[in-house]
């Protein structure tokens, strides 16, 4: 019976959690399933499962929240997902084996990092050309652009690098040191720092982008969890310039950081294989993807709790939220 | 057979098949740590407590081990077997029949099933192991049949001869159980992941009913 009664409580709970929740969907590519999931934001029901391209990583919306833009890895390419007909009806060029994306603030170009040749590769999306191709390091791997479009930070896997590129000239004009095997590189709202996971390191560097000096190296400490297998991969800051949040992979947990003291407040346990994480446009929660327990983490940003857990494809990757 | 035909030229072909797989163990050993690990995925020798339990500490439990109703539970959650739906049902029915110390026997519980699950996925990695010091033992056996025959001169005596037959006919037999064996390398591989992934919803479905 206290079970019973306990289970209606939560989900009633649950309900009005949800109702007060923004109406939105979220995306999820899932790699080995040449899928990308569509989730209701409300009920967190999985509305459609839609075919795409061969190993769907890396997914970004058009700034019109239109389409979805896809890099089908294994195709070479990036595809473009009516969200209207949930229909594929194009593709764009990407250079080969393209990872993941991210877009300029006017919304017109596309940066690609190709892992296989060493190169970000410029993209205008309305034209559907390839407009330039910068040559960086060995294993380009994560790449962040500044608020403000004028910066693209790249990092590599080999060298261990965070590469500064100008975006007017397509020059790299700085090069940081950061620990093993660079992931993700995130720029704060205000621009003013970009911080880099590293995942073999087990370390986030926080660099300042005027001096491009590293200010901070966060390290983590989980009781219970052995040192290796602390990974951080994905990163996300909140605008108003207080929490961070960095998944570290195998250790199955979110750890989330004051943006200003750089202490760690607290360790979410999610899903298995934490690597990429998205916000809801009003920030008030956090979708995680699991690529082994293959399924999707709703976190209450406010709260700091794991809400729900959402089974999708086999190994999701990518995770977007539309409006 | 041999009799026709250009025997250097099948010889050449046995040793570059052979060498091939030959070729193909060495890589995978030079990725792990491990020089017995032959799969992608890094071997991470145990599931601690902290990856896969957010409730209550597994150690500040009392031992399961002395109570045999939760022993019992945790040995038919942990069975592969058992499909997903009836094993939350399990819980279910587990937790709702918990007096005061709710929290403490469904810790309990997730310790044991941790226990047990472990216990497997370590024989499963000591048998992943022991494949791939067969397969090397293999290879070994090969590289060496490929040695003794190039070392045998191309019109011996008839025992030479003989014994090149014997040891052309041990390769290609050797090759082909080397091939297929590696070819299993990867579900091998994937077995110690599907207990960590059941592992993970156990404990998931059980932090499920915590207070």
């Amino acid at each position: 019976m206290r079970t019973i009664v306990r289970m209606v409580l939560t989900t009633a709970v649950g309900v009005i959690w949800s109702v007060g929740a923004q109406a939105v969907t979220v995306y999820v590519s899932n790699e080995k399933d040449n899928s990308i999931s569509v989730i209701d934001g409300e009920t967190y029901e999985v509305l459609r499962t839609v075919p795409v391209g061969q190993r769907p990583r890396g997914i970004i919306l058009t700034k019109d929240h239109t389409r979805l833009l896809i890099c089908a890895s294994d195709d070479d390419h990036i595809e473009v997902l009516d969200l209207e007909t949930l229909e594929v009806i194009g593709t764009l060029p990407s250079g080969p084996d393209p990872e993941l994306f991210v877009m300029h603030p006017d919304g017109k170009l596309l940066y690609v990092a190709n892992e296989d040749d060493n190169m970000v590769t410029v993209v205008d999306i309305e034209a559907g050309k390839v407009v330039a191709e910068v040559p960086v390091g060995v294993e380009p791997e994560g790449l962040g652009l500044s608020p403000d479009g004028r910066v693209l930070v790249n990092t590599s896997e080999t060298t261990n690098m965070a590469h500064f590129i100008d975006t007017g000239t397509y020059e790299i004009f700085d090069n940081v040191l950061v620990d093993n095997r660079p992931r993700v590189a995130q720029f704060t709202k205000d621009g003013k720092y970009v911080w880099v996971s590293s995942e073999i390191g087990g370390t986030v560097s926080v660099i300042d982008t005027l001096t491009r000096e590293v200010v901070q190296k966060i390290s983590f400490e989980i009781p219970g969890v052995q040192e290796e297998a602390i990974q951080p991969v994905g990163v996300r800051l909140t605008s108003d310039g207080k929490l961070a949040f960095v998944a570290l992979g195998p250790a199955n947990r979110v750890a989330v950081i004051d943006q200003k003291t750089y202490e760690v407040k607290k360790y979410l346990l999610v899903g298995q294989r934490v690597w990429q994480m998205t916000f809801t446009p009003d920030e008030k929660r956090l979708f995680t993807t699991n690529g082994v327990s293959n399924d999707v983490s709703v976190i209450d940003v406010e709260k700091l709790r794991v809400r729900k857990s959402i089974a999708v494809g086999r190994f999701p990757w990518g995770v977007v939220v539309a409006p | 057979m041999y009799r026709n035909g250009n025997p250097g030229a099948r010889w050449r072909q046995v040793i570059a098949i052979a060498l091939g797989f030959l070729g193909a163990g060495g890589a995978a050993i030079a990725a792990g740590e491990d020089p017995d690990w032959p799969c992608i995925q890094r071997l991470v020798p145990e599931i601690s407590a902290g990856m896969v339990w957010a409730g209550p500490p597994l150690d500040e439990a009392p031992d399961w081990r002395d109570d045999s109703a939760i022993s019992n539970l945790a040995a038919r959650l942990a069975d592969r077997r058992l499909p997903p739906a009836k094993t939350e049902a399990l819980v279910e029915e587990f937790a709702h029949n918990l007096g005061t110390d709710n929290d403490r026997q469904l810790t309990m519980l997730f310790a044991a099933i941790l226990d047990r699950i472990n216990r497997e996925r370590s024989s499963i990695t000591e048998g992943i192991k022991k494949f791939t010091r067969r397969q090397r033992a293999l290879a070994s056996r090969i590289e060496s049949a490929l040695a003794e025959i190039d070392a045998l001169p191309d019109e011996g005596t008839a025992e030479q001869e003989a014994r090149r037959a014997a040891l052309i006919e041990q390769t290609r037999w050797d090759t082909r159980i080397h091939e297929e064996r590696e070819k299993s390398v990867t579900y091998l591989c994937e077995t110690p992941v599907l207990l960590e992934q059941r592992v993970f919803a156990l404990g998931r479905t059980i932090q499920g009913f915590l207070d």
